[in-house]
């Protein structure tokens, strides 16, 4: 795994990927986030996780490259959870595939832990289960104890 | 109408559902001896996680009243939670020797739980600062029959308006009937949280955020009071001076000249309303109280249907 840190640092100067993925577009300071999510420690493939890198769209971004890696709806899901403007870039025989943006789903079940310690949800073992009221903020409401809560935490 | 399965929280219910269950509350109350064998043969299993008086003695009390029987503890050390066993089984079981659960618990979200998972219904008699749902219907019941309606009306929320979760439930609630103002009077450390705000707002229903009691009653139909809930604040504050100026008296209520007020409380009361107020027709709180028990009926008829 490499990891550039840097103002200046071009994405292209990154590695580049044959089969795999990109998530584009991190907040700044996410990309690690992500990568601990995505199990990419451990993934035993060819992966670049950078961070800072100038972007047109939003001044800085991070960016996560992963060779022969495929996202399950979940791992979108968490990613959409912890940076809602990423983009997913598919890549196959080192070109663009297909391009598409995460999207913060309607209903988040059992991949995330309220923040409030007197829900039954972590004091019992039972999926949690949450409401996303508002997608540009991604806040969300708690099925069980209905708190409202913008800090996420992945199970 | 959407049948009514459990009681869990007030943001469940609609409009022409909450009028339901308070028109049957009215007749249950009009005609009492209609319901004297309704819940015959029917045990209500009554499970108080964490104490509380007015609210299970009122749905003792309704039980009784309906010709049923109840079961339950009110000292989760007297179960066998103190053993390891989780909720969910509790529940199943409990629900199993039973026709309805009634349930208070300091764990959040505990009775929505229940509700998915036992196969009788649930009403909801607390979770912790989450929902009272059942309160709020008997607030919403105590105004109307006390004002004859709950469209329209100027409603003024005072004392601790950041912690208190029945303040919470009746703003929701009485927004669906289109006040014609709401005035929050508090002390900004305790003033209502901007999320009800918002809600407000995006309804368009007026209201205004005030420091003073005083000059601000007068127009109001209705002053819902509450305790502050020192148990739920984590930073220490000094209340010796917000309690002189956070109290509803005699006098206050007399040099606002505004005979129609009526001022509600879900109790205990500690100090916001002196006692000076309880002879005055301004005191609709004691009353307030003894609508737990129509209402409580009301629903444990509507969610056992053996009313219609």
């Amino acid at each position: 795994m490499y990891s550039f840190k840097g103002d200046k640092m071009s994405e292209r100067k990154v590695g580049t990927i044959n089969n795999g993925v990109v998530v584009d577009h991190i907040t700044p300071g996410k990309g690690t986030e992500i990568s601990k999510i995505l199990g990419l420690d451990s993934l035993g493939e060819f992966v670049v996780i950078a961070s800072n890198l100038e972007s047109k769209k939003s001044g800085k971004k991070d960016l996560i490259k992963i060779e022969g890696k495929e996202l399950s709806q979940e791992e979108l899901n968490k990613i959409a959870l912890i940076s809602k403007d990423s983009t997913i870039n598919i890549i196959r025989n080192s070109s663009v595939f297909k391009k598409y943006p995460v999207v913060v789903p309607d209903i988040v079940e059992n991949i995330l832990m309220c923040n409030n310690p007197y829900c039954i949800s972590n004091n019992e073992k039972i999926s949690s289960k949450f409401y996303c009221l508002d997608k540009s903020k991604v806040t969300l409401k708690c099925h069980y104890c209905e708190k409202k809560q913008n800090e996420i935490k992945i199970k | 109408m959407k049948e009514i399965k459990h009681i869990i929280s007030i943001h469940d219910l609609e409009k022409e559902q909450i009028n339901y269950i308070l028109e049957k509350a009215k007749d249950i109350e009009d005609y009492p001896n209609k319901y004297i064998d309704a819940l015959k043969g029917k045990v209500i299993a009554s499970l108080f996680f964490e104490p509380s008086t007015r609210t299970k003695m009122s749905f003792e009390t309704a039980v009784k009243k309906l010709g049923g029987n109840t079961i339950g503890f009110e000292d989760i050390q007297n179960t066998s939670a103190k053993k390891g066993e989780t909720f969910s089984d509790a529940i199943k079981v409990i629900a199993g020797y039973s026709d309805l659960v009634v349930m208070r618990t300091k764990i959040e979200g505990a009775s929505r739980l229940a509700s998915e998972i036992a196969n009788k219904p649930i009403i909801n008699g607390g979770d912790g600062t989450n929902q009272h749902p059942t309160q709020t219907l008997l607030d919403l019941y105590t105004i109307k029959k006390e004002k004859g309606k709950l469209e329209g009306l100027s409603i003024g929320f005072f004392g601790d308006l950041k912690y208190g979760r029945t303040v919470h439930s009746l703003v929701e609630a009485i927004s669906l009937y289109s006040p014609k103002k709401i005035k929050f009077i508090a002390a900004p450390q305790f003033q209502i949280g901007k999320e009800y705000l918002e809600m407000l707002d995006s309804k368009g229903i007026k209201y205004e955020i005030l420091e003073d009691a005083k000059g601000n009653l007068k127009d109001l139909d209705i002053l819902y009071v509450t305790r502050t809930q020192l148990e739920r604040i984590v930073e220490p504050i000094d209340m010796d001076p917000l309690k002189k100026k956070y109290t509803i008296t005699k006098a206050l209520l007399d040099g606002e000249n505004n005979p129609g007020l009526l001022v509600m409380h879900p109790l205990p009361r500690v100090y916001e309303i002196t006692t000076d107020v309880d002879d005055t027709p301004h005191n609709i709180y004691f009353k307030q109280a003894d609508n737990g028990v129509p209402v409580r009926e009301a629903i444990i008829c509507i969610l056992l249907k053996v009313i219609k």
